[in-house]
């Protein structure tokens, strides 16, 4: 029963919603007055998925304490996460809600900056992981070079500095668009359809429950 | 997906009434209907015992048990990670597919493993599935669940977590399979940074460049899905991309079919697809 109860539950709710996404009768049966079937099943999994939400404060603190209680290496900073995190639940919970001045001037101040920050990174790793991975070794790696390089010059002024846009051909700026509207797209969409189908035989594994590594089969 | 074979032309008149009015909806319901018939007959083709194509060696399959092997050599434990991990998501059933075998391995080798998550309902069948790795090599006290964490579901605070773990513990094999978004590129240089050994797998089109240049393997799109069927060993399974390999071929000829008839001024095709 351990097993088979998740597979034909799985199944059950793989047929609801499909059925939600292609039968109209269905996705606006009303259980009663302004409130559809649809809809009260989206509340109970979103509530579910809340609730959950505090197996993942159990997780951290049990995590981060267990580092504050053997004293293991940086065990000042877990210290300092277990304070941010509930003291950050508690003002938002008891001290005025996520409308609050503090709560949101905490994140303006700290979580948005922190953000950019991150994404600012982004830049700096792209140039040290391509100066470490782009070797012109064949033909394939000499094409990747080059279009990347035209691609790099049609976004940049000083791409259309040295070949203008109302020249022939447009420029860099009109070959990069050129890559990006046909070579790419058209890979982009090759790869797409390929994932489609593959995401389509996951599903059906899943639904027809012969993928059974989600209960903790290991086959 | 069919809207990428859907050029600019006016949606036809309404579908026998109990169908969702919006595009493509029988025309999915065809190919939805199509491709599992097609499962099913490779699967009862698979359970008689008839021969079924084997799915080609993929590279950075072969990759896992190598990495997980330097792991062991180096006493350095193994990290394998995704971003996106909605319980609900195929993404995520492909992960546990890839998690379970890398359990297996490091169960088996007594190598220690880290599971880093961002979503706090899969992390738990996360932490089953390794556990029961362990158990099944017959290892349960080796099983440590502070290993299997959740960090945050906040993306930069979930990478600046990845990131900050990889430094401290300096893992020997880093696996980034899934779903990913901008954290990618952070996480596969925080792995680079302490030399390990990076596999990914993703079905995410955006992130793709930035695996291939800073992975030693990466596995493109449909890899991640077929990998995680290959690596069951089950005949039943493969017959399942098969279908999904036979699905393919049947839509590169209706595209190219699509193609032709429509330059010649046809939009039968594009019709039949946006009903």
């Amino acid at each position: 029963m351990k097993r088979e109860v998740p597979i034909v539950l799985t199944f059950l709710m793989t047929l609801l919603r499909f059925c939600f996404e292609m039968l109209e009768p269905m996705l606006n049966y009303q259980i009663y007055e302004g409130v559809t079937l649809f809809s009260r099943i989206s509340f109970s999994v979103t509530f579910m998925y809340c609730m959950g939400l505090f197996m993942g404060l159990i997780n951290l603190t049990r995590v981060h304490g267990n580092t504050i209680r053997r004293r293991r290496e940086h065990w000042i900073y877990s210290v300092w996460l277990l304070i941010v995190m509930y003291g950050y639940a508690i003002l938002g919970l008891f001290f005025g809600g996520m409308e609050s001045k503090p709560f949101t001037w905490i994140y303006d101040a700290i979580i948005v900056p922190l953000d950019s920050t991150m994404f600012s990174m982004l830049a700096f790793f792209i140039a040290s992981s391509a100066y470490r991975a782009f070797r012109i070794r064949n033909l394939e790696s000499i094409i990747m070079m080059v279009v990347a390089f035209v691609v790099m010059l049609g976004n940049v002024s000083l791409g259309e500095v040295i070949w203008s846009s109302e020249s022939f051909l447009g420029g860099f700026k009109g070959i990069k668009d050129w890559f990006l509207a046909i070579p790419n797209a058209a890979s982009q969409r090759a790869i797409g359809i390929g994932i489609f189908l593959g995401s389509y035989a996951a599903i059906l594994r899943v639904a027809l429950g012969l993928e059974k590594r989600y209960l903790g089969s290991l086959d | 997906m069919l809207n990428l074979l859907i050029l600019a032309a006016e949606a036809p008149a309404r579908k026998w009434g109990i169908f969702v009015p919006d595009d493509s909806t029988i025309a999915g319901l065809f190919l939805a209907l199509t491709m599992g018939i097609l499962v099913y007959v490779m699967i009862q083709r698979a359970r008689a015992g008839l021969p079924i194509p084997e799915i080609r060696r993929i590279a950075g399959l072969e990759a896992f048990e190598e990495a997980v092997g330097r792991a062991t050599e180096m006493g350095r434990p193994v990290h394998i990670t995704t971003y996106y991990q909605d319980v609900g998501d195929y993404d995520t059933w492909a992960f546990w597919a890839y998690l379970a075998h890398v359990a297996k391995l490091c169960a088996s080798y007594d190598t220690r493993i880290i599971n880093t998550n961002s979503e706090w309902l899969t992390m738990t069948v996360n932490e089953e599935i390794i556990r029961q790795a362990y158990l099944e090599a017959g290892r349960p006290d080796a099983f440590n669940p502070d290993d299997v964490r959740f960090m945050s579901d906040w993306q930069f605070g979930y990478t600046m977590g990845v990131a900050g773990m990889i430094a401290r513990e300096k893992p020997a094999a880093n696996f980034l399979v899934g779903y990913f978004y901008a954290e990618s590129l952070i996480l596969a240089e925080a792995g680079a940074l302490v030399g390990a050994i990076q596999v990914a797998a993703t079905s995410s089109t955006a992130q793709l460049p930035f695996f291939v240049a800073s992975c030693d393997y990466t596995m493109i799109g449909e890899e991640f899905y077929a990998g995680a069927a290959a690596l069951s060993r089950e005949p039943v399974i493969y017959g399942s991309v098969v279908a999904q390999d036979v699905t393919r071929v049947a839509l590169v000829i209706l595209i190219i079919i699509g193609a032709v008839l429509n330059t010649i001024g046809s939009s039968l095709i594009v019709d039949m697809i946006k009903y």
